[in-house]
């Protein structure tokens, strides 16, 4: 099986992820150079402004450089989906994200590893349109996240753990196959499209993409659909 | 016609000797399951001790699994304890699992499931007669012949013998073992010459017990049974809550057992609080309400909570995280689905008298929950303004888990506006969560308006979440915030002795063990790479007494002081450690990361502890194929406070526990 009539542009390198040191300790501690010195509590209240962060430094770690931007294209980010804080009842869309509905936008994420297992608990990656294990598949389409993730519907249907920010990306291209799995970043370009929508898997997809037309892909060998790996703690 | 006995026919299909001597053997239907389990049944063997237990009057289901032969059907079933027939509809309804399991020499092995296989319920049964019970089912085939299977169950008499308690509270550390309690007294309350400065809340219980956490069907429970014996008395298999296996795949079918909150709602009108740190679908507060095999299923879950649990256990307090499953599924962020949802069989729900329910993921569930009278709380500052005269609540404080301690207080040291985009609680877009002694507080406000008691259910999840993700810092904090609520509970029952307080976990886990202490300061420990980072594990003499500053607000100020505490997993899966708190949190998949700013912060949290301490931690190898630490089957304390908490000492099976929080309540201690 061949990866590519879709328009999936090549492979980004890793995105570099930055590490950080730990975190400056409060300025307002006591000393604890002497392993057996009585502690003293203190009181934060009076506390000088907090250092900056690791998050913070991490919230400023700029993106690895992309491709240059087609012209019509906006770039497109997980962070750019729902506003925060979050209120009292459901996500709402930022003020980009709908505008962007209907327009050619580029993002980068991660494919999603969809996995069935049959009852002797062999794992496969997800067939095309079908219905095992009482879950309907559908051929054409994967599952975009901001990071690695991987789901199992044998173990938890479609109440997994994936983030509610998903792009649903479908691929016209392959419209009754289905997508191998490609792990790492992808570099993705197509039309957005945001809002609630029914998809044929049961899902509720909130942002879409429907890809371009590939340009002449490469053709390149599907890699082996990864282990489980859930964050579902038992 | 030929009776004999379930046992010699389960036996005898399998083993070469029955097949040769004798054919009439297999032309009768075979029993292959007979539910409560017991050891009975399983292994012919009748001595102690009796699986499944239950309290006099309390409500449960019968089952059995039955094969015909090739051709024939079954056409009767009967169930008889001690010898006389219950009354009552038996519905049938067809196996559906591909494997049945079949025991052989008493070792029980998995088999295709033979046609026409069909499970037989009697819904909905209840004794009060005290003692040992021969459960005993007569199966009738087409052709007139019968085979019958015995099991055996127990009703445990609840002796009158002193005062009762009026409120039952259980506290439940997810995951937390004695190790995790000791790294928490040392972090929170430190060790100067070999003596604990101050004591934990928990410390402070007067009465001690050990507790065995073994599931139904292995000895590493998952927190679904763990936590379901101490609702239920009873053993359930890994993932499932407050049923007993069964051999369709439908998961709301399970034969279900009365629950604590259900039984002392029905006998006497006791109301129900249920809070946790974790999505309330979670399945430590999950085995405290409804009824399912499979603890996935979150929309039928909390479905159930409001269908079932609000008017028959009389739920009143309902919070934690979890939003995602009260929005409708047009709501973006919704994770209601059809496949998680729960419909049950019609049988099932006339005998309970129970709602079917409906496949309905466009419901609107948290309004739902206002109409039917609870106040909503969707961040710390609302609940911290309910009314006085609030007597339902419903807390839902962000779209699954809850942020951890550490980075609740983090966000909490870093609190304006300016700072915001520095949190992690920020970046997830639910800067205002309470702590859990904060939510206990005010379960217990609107708890004690009812004047017949109540029981209250407090999990400390991420404990166990933690552990899971062996972030040993965030572990400890949610130890300490746990014991923080523990404090409240503690002064409660101070101001209402006939209160049980009981601070216990489902089942340990990671394999916790404080090994040592760092040998040098943390300025020195920023120095080191991989190659010698190891080298600073100070172990027996130069661990020495490791010091924790601590802020106003009870938690330290750094937790990487010079000379810190350092742990080991022991169920551990592969990972990285430098032995530093970790900047950021595994990234919880769950929780929805937010808009600009502070989303990119979020994006760079790692997936994984392999993901973690890349740059100058050493590998460490786990033992478990995984790719987070595992649960283990190590004993757990339990501490116990109040009226009744005597009853508490010594070793106990988790399924005790239920039964002495009943004894306590329904016939009182001396």
């Amino acid at each position: 099986m061949k990866l590519s009539a879709f328009a999936l542009l090549p492979l980004i390198a890793v995105l570099a992820v930055p590490t950080f040191a730990a975190e400056t300790a409060d300025p307002t501690a006591a000393s604890t150079s002497a392993p057996l010195g009585r502690r003293m509590r203190t009181d934060i209240a009076n506390a000088p402004a907090a250092p900056v962060s690791a998050v913070a430094r991490a919230a400023a770690a700029p993106l690895p450089a992309l491709p240059p931007l087609p012209e019509g294209v906006t770039e497109l980010r997980f962070e750019d989906f729902f506003q925060t804080p979050v209120g009292p009842r459901g996500l709402e869309l930022t003020a980009k994200l709908k505008a962007l509905d209907g327009k050619r936008v580029r993002i980068v994420g991660h494919m999603v590893a969809e996995q069935i297992s049959d009852d002797e608990g062999n794992i496969s990656g997800l067939p095309g349109d079908a219905v095992r294990n009482g879950i309907t598949t559908v051929a054409g389409r994967f599952l975009l996240a901001a990071t690695p993730q991987t789901t199992n519907y044998a173990h938890y249907g479609l109440s997994e753990d994936l983030p509610p920010q998903l792009v649903y990306v479908t691929v016209p291209e392959r419209a009754d196959a289905p997508v191998p799995f490609k792990a790492g970043p992808l570099l993705l370009m197509g039309v957005l499209s945001v809002g609630p929508k029914s998809e044929r898997d049961d899902r509720i997809s909130v942002v879409r993409i429907k890809l371009d037309p590939s340009p002449a892909a490469p053709a390149t060998a599907p890699l082996p659909v990864q282990s489980v790996q859930s964050n579902n703690n038992k | 016609m030929k009776t004999m006995s379930c046992l010699l026919v389960r036996c005898g299909l399998a083993t070469a000797a029955l097949l040769a001597g004798a054919s009439a053997l297999s032309a009768a239907p075979v029993v292959y399951r007979l539910t409560p389990p017991s050891t009975l049944f399983s292994f012919n063997d009748a001595l102690p001790p009796i699986i499944a237990r239950f309290l006099p009057g309390q409500f449960f289901d019968l089952q059995c699994t039955v094969s015909p032969d090739a051709g024939q059907t079954i056409a009767g079933v009967q169930f008889l304890v001690d010898n006389v027939a219950v009354t009552g509809s038996v519905a049938s309804t067809p196996a559906t699992v591909s494997t049945i399991t079949n025991v052989v020499g008493s070792v029980a092995i998995n088999i295709a499931t033979p046609a026409n296989t069909q499970v037989f319920t009697l819904r909905h049964y209840a004794t009060n007669t005290a003692g040992v019970h021969t459960l005993k089912v007569v199966v009738t085939q087409s052709d007139a012949q019968t085979v019958n299977a015995s099991g055996n169950f127990e009703i445990q008499a609840i002796n009158t013998v002193g005062r009762r308690a009026k409120n039952i509270i259980i506290l439940i550390g997810d995951g937390m073992g004695s190790s995790h309690r000791t790294a928490a007294r040392i972090m929170g309350k430190g060790v100067q010459m070999g003596k604990a400065v101050d004591k934990l809340a928990m410390d402070k219980f007067p009465v001690t017990g050990m507790v065995e956490t073994s599931s139904l069907n292995s000895i590493v429970t998952d927190s679904a049974p763990g936590a379901s014996c101490y609702s239920t008395g009873n053993k359930g298999n890994n993932n499932q809550l407050n049923v007993f296996p069964d051999d369709t795949t439908t998961t709301f079918d399970n034969p279900r057992v009365e629950t604590i909150g259900e039984y002392l709602a029905r006998t006497g009108g006791k109301s129900l609080g249920i809070i946790t740190t974790a999505d309330v679908f979670d399945a430590t507060p999950a085995a405290f309400g409804p009824h399912t095999s499979a603890r996935a299923n979150g929309t039928g879950i909390c479905d159930q909570y409001l269908d079932e649990i609000v008017p028959f256990a009389n739920l009143k307090v309902l919070m934690g995280g979890g939003r995602k499953w009260f929005l409708p599924s047009t709501t973006v962020g919704s994770a209601r689905t059809s496949g998680s949802d729960s419909v049950l069989p019609a049988e099932l729900a006339t005998a309970w008298g129970r709602p079917v329910g409906a496949l309905d993921v466009n419901r609107d569930l948290l309004g739902d929950f206002q109409t039917a009278g609870f106040t909503y709380a969707p961040d710390r500052t609302s609940l911290n303004g309910i009314a006085n005269s609030t007597d339902k609540l419903l807390g839902l404080f962000t779209f699954s888990n809850m942020n951890v301690a550490k980075d609740k207080i983090d966000g909490r040291r870093n609190n304006s506006v300016s700072t915001l985009s520095n949190t992690v609680v920020g970046a997830y877009g639910f800067p205002d969560q309470p702590m859990l002694d904060e939510m206990a507080d005010k379960a217990l406000q609107v708890l004690s308006k009812n004047l017949n008691g109540f029981v209250l259910m407090i999990e400390g999840a991420s404990i166990d979440k933690q552990a899971h993700n062996m972030d040993t810092e965030r572990m400890i904090e949610d130890t300490i915030e746990f014991d923080n609520a523990v404090e409240r509970c503690r002064q409660f029952q101070i101001a209402n002795p006939d209160t049980l307080v009981i601070i216990t976990a489902d089942h340990e886990c990671a394999g916790v063990a404080i090994i040592g202490a760092s040998t040098v300061t943390n300025a020195n420990l920023l120095t080191k790479t991989s190659s010698n980072i190891r080298a600073v594990v100070g172990t027996f003499d130069l661990a020495g007494f490791p010091q924790y500053p601590l802020s106003g607000d009870g938690y330290p100020t750094t937790t990487d002081p010079d000379f810190k505490m350092l742990i080991g997993y022991a169920a551990n899966a592969d990972r990285n450690e430098d032995w530093l708190t970790n900047p950021l949190p595994l990234r919880d998949s769950q929780q929805p990361t937010s808009g600009t700013p502070y989303g990119s912060i979020v994006s760079l949290l790692p997936n994984l502890p392999t993901n973690r301490d890349t740059t100058n931690g050493f590998v460490v190898t786990g033992q478990v194929n995984d790719t987070t630490a595992a649960h283990t089957a190590g004993d757990i304390p339990l501490s116990a406070l109040g009226r009744g908490s005597v009853l508490f000492t010594g070793y106990m099976d988790n399924t005790d526990v239920f039964f002495k929080m009943m004894q306590a309540t329904l016939g009182g201690s001396n």
